[in-house]
Formats: structure tokens, C-alpha cells, sequence
């Protein structure tokens, strides 16, 4: 199947700093990435060059099998939703939905509404005028309501509250089974959104760390706890990410996958073993050291 | 050509920006210059309030680039689309105002008598020269020169940022500076003066075509490289 996106040594630099460094990555269709990362790392601004809206400094871009620069093919398939979206001062949500209505080939006026009901938001009220968490709820409906094959949430859900959120997870589900296609989700609620999820790209400092099916790499990490000295044998020539010790107690988190074998062995020997969250797992791997010196002070 | 509609849609939907607040600034600078002619003993007052209007449009053209620019791109409108879309609603816009501003002055000058009250608002001598073809012709290219003039700049801060403007300030200011010099140097006010007194006031607005597409062409230029 021909990719939806492809991304080769693509490259962001200002001046001596490089956003995006050498980035390559496929985005296939009907699927649900996670673009997950620390702020700062070069997520919003590989979409944006996605996009368009910036240039790469070097590599190669292509989406739906074409530049998107100036590309309207490109350019009316995707629909881009991100975190602090500015609209005209003196525009409603119901401008905002009659405008998208006009751009996006595949919008659904219907659904858009069950959205605005569903979300609670005044259609006549300025988008200036409202809080910071209905302010999300437009990007979100607009982004939904869009059905654009490529669809790319950054950051979606500023001062949204649980229930708003969750009522997102649930719509983005349910309609994603009816009109399958790519959406790019950029999160650090990375445990919320973890179950959604059927492909994750971690990126860190403008490179990726992680590109991997997200089934994958929930097995590609535990952790193992006991007394510290079992848990340190069990250790012995394992890849350890993190040690946390509780007194006589110690509690690791290993990269690899459990063999039977061990796991039998080690429990014998009275050692718990347990799943890593997608969470752990990232922080693990973007920030391991730093968050191990925040917990020595 | 769909996409362009949008645009033309996208600054429609602003009715506020586009027509409302135009209208609201030139009727209430009509009203209190008409209020003030009838309270005066003079027997007619002339006075520059259509400027309002044309001040605004050039506000008008800088503010757009900022309000809808990011907007647009946001939502996946390529930037020539943006641009021409931007430019077509100009001209409409540009259109219907100068149509206003001819149909205000017929009435002023041909039905009201000047308001009754003796006031040149919207009927000045000059300005309203020649037929009314002609005399439409030169409030729409002053328009949408004003327009285009607020959109090159509008366009360059967007390009290029602050930095970008505050040396374009110091330029321009260095530019006028050493301008005003040379001419003051070589006596030559009186003749531009002279040249410009010479022309009609349609004389003048057809000199503002290479400029209006000086301008067209630069903002094109720069919103076709500005990023978000």
C-alpha cells in the first residue's frame, strides 16, 4: 500500500540548532500514531512541515505521494489541528464550521453538530470569548468532523477537563471504525491516550528514539521487584534502565522481553514481575537520568 | 479557483472587519461633521472625514495578514489561494465603498443640497471632478491602493517579524530623510508640487496603478515564503 507520508533525512535547523535532525519515518494509511515527546523535541514542528506551514531545511517530504508545499491535492486531505490554533478575532464556532464545511472535502455536517451538542459549545459566541478548554473543543470538532484521510491532532486538549477528554477518546474511536484513516496524535498525556494508540514515534531532541507498533513495545520492557539481592542476580547480564531501591527492597525495570524460562525461575526464587506503562517506558528512555537525579535530592 | 472561493468565504464570514465597523467609522464621522455644520454660522463647511474610511482600509490591510493568515494556512489553504482569495475580497470591498462614497456625493451635491446645512462630506471639490465613471474610477484606486499598501506591510512583518520591521523603519526613515535632503538641495519642491497640482485627482489615481501592483507583487513574494 502506498504510504500516506514519508519522511527522509528530513532536517529543521535555526541557525546551529536543529529542531529535526535526520528524521525518516512512514506514516501507512488507517492507522493511529502517537507522536509522543517532551516539549521541545521537535514534535509540532515535524508536523507543521507535514503540512506546509514550514519548510525543511533538508530531506525528503512527501504526503499522499507529493510535496504538500503550495499543493492543494495534498493540502485538502489533511486537516490539522493543533494546540493553540488562532482564529479571526471576530469569528463563532459557527464561522469556523462553515468555512470547514467549504475546505474539507469529506466534512460532515451532521456529526459536526452531534459534536457541538455533545461538547456543550455555543455556536454564536466568539471563539475569543470562550474558556480555554471550549477554545479546544473546536479544534477537536473541526478535527473530527473533517474526515480528512490525514488528520493530525497536536496537543488537542489544553484545559480540557476528564470527561471532555474522554468523551474525545470516544468519539476519535468510534468514528475512526466507521471512517478509517491516519491520524497523527501528539500527546504528553502519554498513559491516556496509550490505549489508543496503534503505533508510537518517540521523539527526543529532534530525533527518533522509538518507531515501533505500539503492541510491541508494551512487551519490550519490565519490571521486576524482590529483595535486592535475588532482584541483582536476576539482573546479571540484562539490560537495566532503572534501579529503585526501598530499603532491603529493589525494584528494576528491564529492557526485553521476559523469557518463560526466567520468569519461572525468578518467581521460584519469590521475584514479582510487572508491565511497564507506555509512560514509564518513554520517560524511561527520553529522561531516565535526569528523573533518577530529581529523586536522589 | 474552489479554494480561492473559500478564501473569498473565509473573510466574508468577518463581517464585522469588512463592513460593519467601515460603515460605523465613516457614519459616525458624518454625523458629527454634519451635527457641527449645522451648529456653525458659516455658510458651508468642507471637511476631510472620508479620510476615516481610508485610514481604516489601510489598517484594514496590515490587520488581515495577522488575523487571517495563520488561520488559513492552519487549514490547509495553499498561499496563493490565500493571497488571491485575500486580493479578490479586497477589490469587492474596494468596489462597493467606492460606489458608496459616489452615491453619498450624488445625494450630497445633487438631492440634499448638502445636507441641508451646507456641508462637503463626501462631495469635494477636486476630489469629485470629472463624470461619474471617472470620478468612481479614482475612489476605487485610491482604495485599494490604501488596501495593498497596508498589505505589503502586513505581508512583511509576517514574513520577516520584528526584526525584519524595525529595520524596514529604520530605512524608510533614512530613505526620507536623505530624500527630503536632495530635493530641498536641489530646489525641487516647487516642481513636484507643480506636477502634482497639474494632474486631476483621476490623473493621480492612475499613478497609483504601478504602485498598487508593485505592491500586489511584493506581498505575493513574501506570503509565498512565510511559515507559521
Amino acid at each position: 500500500m502506498n504510504p500516506i507520508a514519508e519522511l527522509k533525512q528530513v532536517t529543521k535547523a535555526y541557525g546551529n540548532f536543529k529542531a529535526v535532525n535526520e528524521v525518516s519515518f512512514v506514516l501507512e494509511p488507517d492507522k493511529i500514531y502517537g507522536l509522543l515527546g517532551r516539549n521541545g523535541a521537535g514534535k509540532t514542528t515535524i508536523m507543521h512541515m507535514l503540512t506546509a506551514q514550514l519548510f525543511a531545511t533538508s530531506g525528503e517530504l512527501t504526503v499522499f505521494g507529493e510535496a504538500p508545499y503550495e499543493n492543494n491535492r495534498v493540502l485538502s486531505q489533511i486537516c490539522f489541528i493543533k494546540e493553540s490554533q488562532k482564529y479571526p478575532d471576530n469569528y463563532s464556532l459557527l464561522d469556523v464550521l462553515e468555512l470547514s464545511a467549504s475546505l474539507f472535502p469529506n466534512w460532515d455536517r451532521t456529526y459536526a453538530n452531534t459534536l457541538v451538542q455533545d461538547f456543550q459549545l455555543p455556536l454564536k459566541r466568539k471563539i475569543k470569548k470562550m474558556s480555554r478548554g471550549m477554545h479546544s473543543s473546536v479544534g477537536i470538532i473541526v478535527g473530527l468532523a473533517s474526515r480528512a484521510p490525514l488528520t493530525i491532532f497536536d496537543e488537542p486538549y489544553l484545559g480540557l477537563d476528564a470527561v471532555a477528554r474522554n468523551l474525545f477518546y470516544g468519539h476519535l474511536l468510534e468514528d475512526y471504525a466507521e471512517h478509517p484513516r491516519t491520524v497523527v496524535l501528539s500527546s504528553h498525556l502519554i498513559d491516556e491516550v496509550s490505549q489508543l494508540l496503534e503505533h508510537v514515534i518517540v521523539i527526543d531532541k529532534g530525533t527518533i528514539l522509538i518507531n515501533e507498533d505500539a503492541e510491541l513495545l508494551r512487551g519490550r520492557a519490565f519490571t521486576v521487584a524482590g529483595s535486592a539481592a535475588e532482584v541483582e542476580s536476576f539482573l546479571i547480564g540484562k539490560t537495566v534502565i532503572s534501579r529503585d531501591p526501598f530499603g532491603a527492597l529493589l525494584s528494576a525495570t528491564v529492557d526485553g522481553t521476559l523469557r518463560a524460562e526466567d520468569r519461572k525461575q525468578a518467581m521460584a526464587k519469590g521475584l514479582e514481575f510487572g508491565s511497564v506503562s507506555l509512560q514509564q517506558l518513554i520517560i524511561h528512555l527520553t529522561n531516565g537520568k535526569t528523573e533518577r537525579k530529581a529523586a536522589d535530592l | 479557483m474552489n479554494r480561492t472561493l473559500s478564501v473569498i468565504k473565509l473573510h466574508q464570514r468577518d463581517r464585522f472587519s469588512w463592513i460593519f465597523i467601515p460603515l460605523i467609522i465613516l457614519g459616525s464621522s458624518f454625523i458629527v461633521n454634519w451635527l457641527t455644520s449645522m451648529m456653525i454660522s458659516e455658510d458651508s463647511m468642507y471637511t476631510g472625514g472620508i479620510a476615516s474610511l481610508l485610514v481604516y482600509i489601510f489598517g484594514l490591510g496590515i490587520i488581515v495578514v495577522a488575523q487571517t493568515f495563520p488561520f488559513a494556512i492552519s487549514f490547509s489553504i495553499s498561499r496563493i489561494n490565500y493571497f488571491t482569495g485575500t486580493i479578490v475580497m479586497a477589490l469587492l470591498v474596494s468596489f462597493g465603498s467606492a460606489l458608496l462614497l459616489l452615491l453619498m456625493s450624488i445625494i450630497e451635491n445633487q438631492l440634499t443640497n448638502h445636507w441641508w446645512s451646507g456641508l462637503y462630506f463626501f462631495h469635494l471639490p477636486y476630489l469629485n471632478d470629472g463624470n461619474l465613471l471617472v470620478q468612481l474610477l479614482t475612489l476605487f484606486l485610491f482604495t485599494v491602493h490604501l488596501f495593498l499598501w497596508g498589505f505589503v506591510f502586513g505581508s512583511f512583518y509576517r514574513k520577516f517579524k520584528k526584526s525584519g520591521m524595525l529595520i524596514l523603519f529604520l530605512a524608510s526613515g533614512l530613505g526620507l530623510t536623505l530624500g527630503s535632503y536632495i530635493i530641498t538641495q536641489n530646489q525641487w519642491w516647487l516642481d513636484i508640487w507643480k506636477w502634482i497640482t497639474q494632474h486631476t485627482a483621476f490623473g493621480l489615481s492612475l499613478w497609483l496603478i504601478p504602485f498598487i501592483l508593485l505592491n500586489a507583487l511584493l506581498s505575493f513574494l513574501m506570503l509565498r515564503r512565510s511559515t507559521i
